[in-house]
């Protein structure tokens, strides 16, 4: 009797240590699938932002081109509204107010025709992460038009907006 | 026989110690068992709290992504299926304004609540129902500023008194139905009030909201001694708001036995903002989301003041005779003014109406003399 006892003890003891084995394996797996998906995840946000912030400034009011408040074209931007967010948007508290809607992000202007050689692209917002595990670029063609040459028409270029989000 | 009985009291020992070991292994299976049950029944506590939670998200991430996506374009209305939940949207306040699933803030699982700190949102503090109304309208005054974006349900109810401003901002609101999967369905309720519905307390159709807001636009709701109709008397008195619009200003009133009761004073600068009164749920609300305006209101004229200096010392607009067009005055005024101005405070705004107005004359000039416009 008291050898059957022992014996159904051990038993237990043996069940209760693969049982344990079991979960630890099952935990382990659990985390590794959980830490994978978290992982896609981020990766479909940060492409996500990436496309949000493009179209937020693709459509950012202060940029468009305007004749008597009504917009020209759609995806014209006004070169001088441009050169303006350019000095703007590096001091200190407008900083603050355009990193609530670019948050992480460069947001540059590349003139493409006619093409002009040595043009620096004008940067219209620059504010990079000190560590990011990418960098996601959105492109939108746009036409970059200067109403101080023509009055009436502006005189226009074909450009790019680059629009590079880190994440 | 000594050694006999010695060796049966052994035997008994073991057996009783055997039968001892047997009932504490037992005991052991039903312990180690109940620490096993509630180790699982503790972590599909946690883990339902947590797809709850999750839920909860996935839903705000992606109603974010669709606001977004309307606010960006101007005149955008969708009426879009939401899950039946107790979404609201409030500001406290201090101004915290967010949106959450539940009954309260302080009721909030985890702390889930989304702030949309880019956004500009007017709505009631409580969306009930299956549909939600988005609808996004430009705010310029008098350059393009931003875009508004207005959140209502379909069984919040809006009276509009009957004059003509009232049939206009009737014909501009949102239709009643909207056109959705080749259905027809309640998207906005509006109702005109007519004078006479005002003066005999009697408003047909007016049950069945769990929220009712009356639009005055020439009826004073507290000098006139307004009655609240019946029908609505056992609606909380939060629930029941009216907001009376004159020119520049918007009074907010608030439900109190069946009369109306002053809550406040507001401003009003343009027509995006009459739209945004209708649509607050209250003075502090609509306070808090144009001081939030405000903010994009002075940025934005700190591009145009840019730019007016841009074009103040281009040579080519100085020997055309424009230069007259871009002294910065009235923007440069403008900015002090927005840089400490707080809607919440009963400030002077006829400042902000007077150099607007002076920039828009600018601009005028400007495209008269055939200068580049500023704006």
């Amino acid at each position: 009797m008291r050898n059957k006892a022992q014996i159904q003890m051990g038993e237990n003891v043996i069940i209760l240590f693969i049982f344990f084995i079991l979960l630890i394996f099952a935990v382990v797996f659990f985390t590794r699938l959980q830490a994978t998906k978290k992982e896609q995840v981020i990766g479909a946000d940060i492409e996500g932002r990436g496309l949000q912030i493009a179209q937020r400034v693709a459509l950012l009011p202060e940029l468009q081109c305007t004749k008597d408040n009504a917009i020209i074209t759609p995806g014209c931007y006004d070169e001088y509204s441009a050169f303006a967010l350019d000095e703007l948007a590096r001091e200190g508290e407008n900083k603050v107010y355009y990193f609530d809607l670019f948050g992480f992000s460069t947001v540059s202007i590349y003139k493409v025709f006619p093409p002009k050689e040595e043009e620096k692209p004008l940067v219209i917002y620059n504010n990079t992460k000190e560590e990011f595990r990418a960098i996601i670029p959105t492109y939108i063609p746009i036409t970059l038009c200067n109403f101080v040459s023509d009055v009436t028409k502006g005189q226009c270029s074909f450009a790019v907006l680059k629009v590079e989000v880190y994440g | 026989m000594k050694a006999a009985n010695n060796g049966q009291s052994n035997a008994s020992f073991k057996n009783k110690k055997a039968q001892v070991e047997v009932q504490f292994n037992w005991i052991f299976i039903l312990i180690v068992g109940a620490i096993i049950l509630s180790f699982f029944v503790t972590i599909a506590v946690r883990q339902k709290g947590i797809s709850e939670q999750e839920i909860n998200i996935a839903f705000f991430t992606n109603f974010e992504k669709a606001l977004s996506g309307i606010a960006a374009v101007e005149g955008k209305m969708l009426l879009f299926e939401v899950p039946k939940m107790d979404l609201r949207y409030d500001c406290t306040p201090g101004c915290d304004c967010a949106a959450y699933a539940g009954t309260s803030r302080a009721k909030v699982v985890g702390g889930a609540l989304f702030s949309f700190k880019d956004k500009i949102i007017f709505s009631p503090n409580s969306l009930k129902g299956n549909n939600l109304l988005t609808w996004s309208k430009d705010w310029s005054y008098p350059f393009r500023i931003t875009n508004f974006l207005f959140m209502t349900s379909p069984e919040v109810k809006y009276l509009i008194e009957d004059t003509s401003h009232g049939k206009v901002l009737f014909e501009n609101l949102p239709p009643i139905f909207i056109q959705k999967e080749q259905k027809e369905q309640r998207a906005f309720d509006k109702q005109l009030l007519t004078q006479e519905q005002i003066e005999g307390q009697t408003i047909p159709g007016i049950t069945g909201n769990y929220k009712v807001k009356f639009v005055f636009t020439e009826t004073d709701p507290v000098t006139t001694n307004f009655n609240i109709p019946t029908a609505l008397k056992d609606l909380p008195n939060s629930d029941v708001t009216a907001i009376k619009i004159e020119n520049e200003k918007v009074t907010f009133y608030q439900k109190n036995d069946l009369k109306f009761e002053i809550i406040g004073e507001s401003y009003l600068f343009g027509e995006a903002t009459t739209y945004a009164s209708i649509f607050a749920e209250d003075l502090n609300a609509y306070g808090c989301m144009m001081n939030r305006a405000m903010k994009s209101f002075n940025m934005v004229s700190r591009i145009y003041q840019e730019k007016q200096l841009q074009y103040f010392i281009y040579p080519v607009l100085e020997a055309k005779d424009c230069k007259i067009h871009y002294v910065g005055t009235a923007i440069s005024n403008l900015i002090k003014i927005l840089d400490d101005f707080n809607f919440k405070e009963q400030e002077d705004a006829s400042s902000i109406t007077n150099n607007v107005l002076s920039f828009a004359t600018q601009n005028d000039n400007a495209l008269k003399d055939s200068c580049p416009h500023i704006y």
